[in-house]
């Protein structure tokens, strides 16, 4: 009687067991994006001054694609990474924030108080946000050379993980864009 | 006759000074105004034909697109919400998506198209339904197998008990036949 409730036991548990431990090898919080190692969706937004920045003819330098806003608390702390980012990179990685549903005023006021770390680019109707699979700010996105989207960060960025793709997109062969 | 002096240069003062601030020219704008609801600025966006494909359905509009609209909305996860359809939440991200999946099927695309869109971009996280392939198989045939493994349960543990209950009374009537056989 106690061999059969044993195996009763295991019988129930293990499998339960198998598929919490295959569901938890991964934070549950973090969702893989589907288009890290795609090509990266081309856009043309405006920023704050109304100057157009197309994607497309950033091609040949890497791109980070930084969807941020001034309600984000995460967002102001990455700001000053990325004022130090784009101040080390200069002309080798473009930077580009792309604002997820702010006002712009509020972001110029911001821009202008704490300066700003490249265009901040005005997403209407949050279009570039969906193309992007955007679940909320902040989200950063590094394009390479040939407009492929290599990684993804969710959430606060951190230095190492900056240094770390931004060397691994800056190590691709200039010869190898298109 | 000084009264009559100073309020007149009072009001001469007024007079100059009141044009003189509203003749200021407007600081410029900071920023890029807006456009407005509903108007779309030439030449601004994201490509996503080339994602798309060609539309394979006819362009809806009225109530038709309505339908649709809701239609796909309630299979769509709103991405800032809990277990929330784009149709159900207020979240500024649900109405974008409302938004862009309602220019998607006024333009001919297909619900199908519509909601691979979405997939392509978040993940299959973002179906409420997930599809019924690879490890979400569990899900869908867990519940089924979970009631056939309990049936199954149930009715051997029904014959067991109808084949000792028989047995007992067997065992009883042989009894009773050698008693009275005596």
């Amino acid at each position: 009687m106690n061999r059969r409730v044993l195996l009763v036991g295991v019988g129930t548990s293990l499998p339960l067991l198998l598929v919490l431990g295959f569901a938890f090898r991964h934070d549950p919080q973090i969702v893989e994006s589907p288009l890290v190692g795609k090509p990266a969706p081309n856009f043309r937004l405006a920023d704050l001054d109304g100057n157009v920045v197309d994607l497309a003819e950033l091609r040949g330098k890497p791109v980070v694609i930084n969807f941020w806003a001034t309600y984000c608390v995460p967002c102001l702390y990455e700001h000053p990474l990325f004022m130090e980012g784009s101040r080390r990179w200069q002309g080798e990685i473009q930077f580009l924030g792309v604002i997820f549903q702010d006002d712009p005023e509020t972001i110029a006021e911001f821009n202008s108080d704490y300066g700003s770390w490249g265009p901040s680019l005005v997403d209407e109707g949050g279009r570039v946000a969906i193309a992007y699979g955007v679940y909320g700010p902040p989200e950063t996105f590094f394009i390479d050379r040939d407009g492929v989207i290599v990684d993804k960060a969710i959430g606060l960025l951190s230095p190492d993980q900056l240094l770390d793709v931004a060397n691994r997109m800056l190590a691709q062969p200039a010869a190898a864009t298109g | 006759m000084r009264r009559a002096t100073a309020l007149l240069g009072l009001l001469a003062a007024l007079a100059f000074a009141v044009p003189a601030s509203a003749q200021e020219p407007d600081p410029p704008p900071r920023v890029a105004l807006p456009p407005a609801e509903g108007e779309v600025r030439p030449g601004l966006g994201v490509e996503t034909s080339h994602e798309l494909g060609d539309p394979l359905g006819r362009p809806l509009s009225g109530e038709e697109l309505d339908r649709a609209v809701a239609e796909v909305a309630a299979d769509i996860r709103c991405p800032k919400c809990q277990a929330l359809s784009i149709a159900d939440s207020g979240a500024a991200s649900a109405q974008a998506m409302r938004a862009e999946a309602r220019s998607l099927l006024s333009q001919g695309y297909t619900r199908e198209q519509v909601v691979g869109y979405f997939e392509q971009r978040y993940g299959e996280f973002v179906l409420l339904e997930p599809r019924a392939r690879g490890l979400n198989l569990v899900v869908w045939a867990a519940p089924a197998g979970i009631v056939l493994l309990g049936g199954l349960l149930v009715a051997l543990r029904v014959r067991q008990r109808r084949r000792s209950a028989d047995e007992g009374l067997d065992a009883y009537l042989r009894q009773v036949e050698q008693e009275t056989a005596t």
